[in-house]
């Protein structure tokens, strides 16, 4: 789903280029992995939710690693880096916003839920309503509220990834929540 | 302004985390949302991203960690080396435009026809906006007289060095 699969060549080749001297990147490869490892689920569904569109998650998780890679900054902690990844995903889906501006937001209707057994076809729905429901919202307001409820960031995390003032992200949230409520709940808002 | 938040909030959201709500959820609490436009928007918004969340976790297919590292290197380096090759960029065309240069000016300067026939546009110009084209000052053809082919050997050697460089170059460049 991500790229195409590679061939022994394809490996073969990066394995050959990648061998060289490493260039000046934030972190190295093990920490790299571990890292990656930890954050890159969070990561691509928020980028998923955020464009609307698995595919192009797919492609800008990629970019969000590298960018975060070739920063150069330093980081304070766990929680100042994961600020980071998420404040260049925003960044990077934003920017894809506009390329694509004009064009209505995919809505994805082909999920599968992972989830077997007890209510699968109410998950779907709810899935489903979701997309539609998010269609609707700026992508400040999807972002906001992805971040709010399911990162369960705080108000200054939410600030440091948007870009907005931390006094603002509660007045902000409150009309994205009830935007999106009236939406769920047929009301159109 | 209109009330933006409830002090219930976070409880309702723990609630909501920890899958109490809203069958185990304390009596005081449901009625409290029952109550809160604020609280009630929460249980409508808060299950259906938490629920979305884990689905969109465990469906992801992820590339692995290492091919995400090999291709932040490759990308770094090549950046690295479009940087280092830019300077030598602007060398190129700053020694290929002094070369052209070089060469119109003695093209200019020892052509004598080329001479007469901008003499008469500049004539015909002039006659129309009453401005002179200005004649190469004679120390300029003297110079260009006599030390031409010094001038033509330099204008080779520019075009040569700028061609070698543009090899090396690029021959560098496949090499990374």
């Amino acid at each position: 789903m991500f790229t195409r699969d590679m061939t022994v060549s394809d490996i073969q080749r990066l394995q050959a280029e990648a061998a060289g001297p490493d260039v000046a990147l934030v972190m190295d490869e093990d920490t790299f992995r571990a890292f990656y490892d930890r954050t890159a689920r969070s990561v691509w569904a928020y980028l998923s939710r955020l464009t609307g569109d698995p595919h192009l998650a797919d492609d800008l998780l990629q970019d969000v690693y590298y960018r975060f890679l070739r920063a150069g900054a330093s980081y304070e902690s766990e929680a100042h880096r994961r600020n980071s990844l998420f404040r260049i995903a925003t960044n990077l889906a934003r920017d894809a916003y506009r390329r694509h501006r004009g064009r209505p937001l995919h809505v994805s209707e082909d999920i599968e839920p992972v989830a077997s057994g007890e209510d699968v076809a109410g998950r779907v729905q709810r899935q489903t309503d979701l997309s539609r429901a998010m269609v609707h919202l700026k992508p400040r307001e999807r972002a906001m509220l992805w971040l709010a409820y399911a990162e369960g960031s705080s108000h200054r995390e939410i600030a440091d990834a948007l870009g907005v003032k931390p006094g603002s992200v509660k007045l902000l949230l409150f009309r994205a929540r009830r935007r999106l409520a009236g939406l769920l709940k047929g009301g159109g808002a | 302004m209109s009330q933006v938040e409830c002090p219930f909030e976070a409880d309702v959201l723990t609630a909501v985390y920890t899958s109490r709500w809203p069958d185990r959820a304390e009596p005081e609490l449901r009625a409290h949302v029952a109550n809160c436009a604020i609280c009630a928007d929460v249980v409508a918004v808060a299950p259906v991203f938490e629920e979305d969340f884990e689905e969109a976790r465990a469906r992801v297919k992820l590339p692995d960690a290492g091919l995400i590292w090999w291709r932040a290197q490759l990308q770094a380096r090549a950046e690295a080396a479009r940087a280092a090759v830019r300077p030598i960029t602007v060398a190129q065309a700053v020694g290929f435009a002094a070369a052209v240069g070089v060469a119109g000016a003695i093209f200019g300067a020892t052509a004598t026809w080329f001479q007469e026939a901008l003499q008469w546009f500049g004539g015909a110009f002039s006659a129309m906006v009453s401005w002179r084209v200005p004649t190469i000052p004679p120390d300029i053809v003297d110079l260009v007289t006599t030390h031409g082919l010094w001038l033509v050997a330099g204008a080779v050697c520019f075009v040569l060095a700028t061609v070698a460089l543009y090899l090396a170059v690029r021959d560098q460049e496949r090499e990374t």
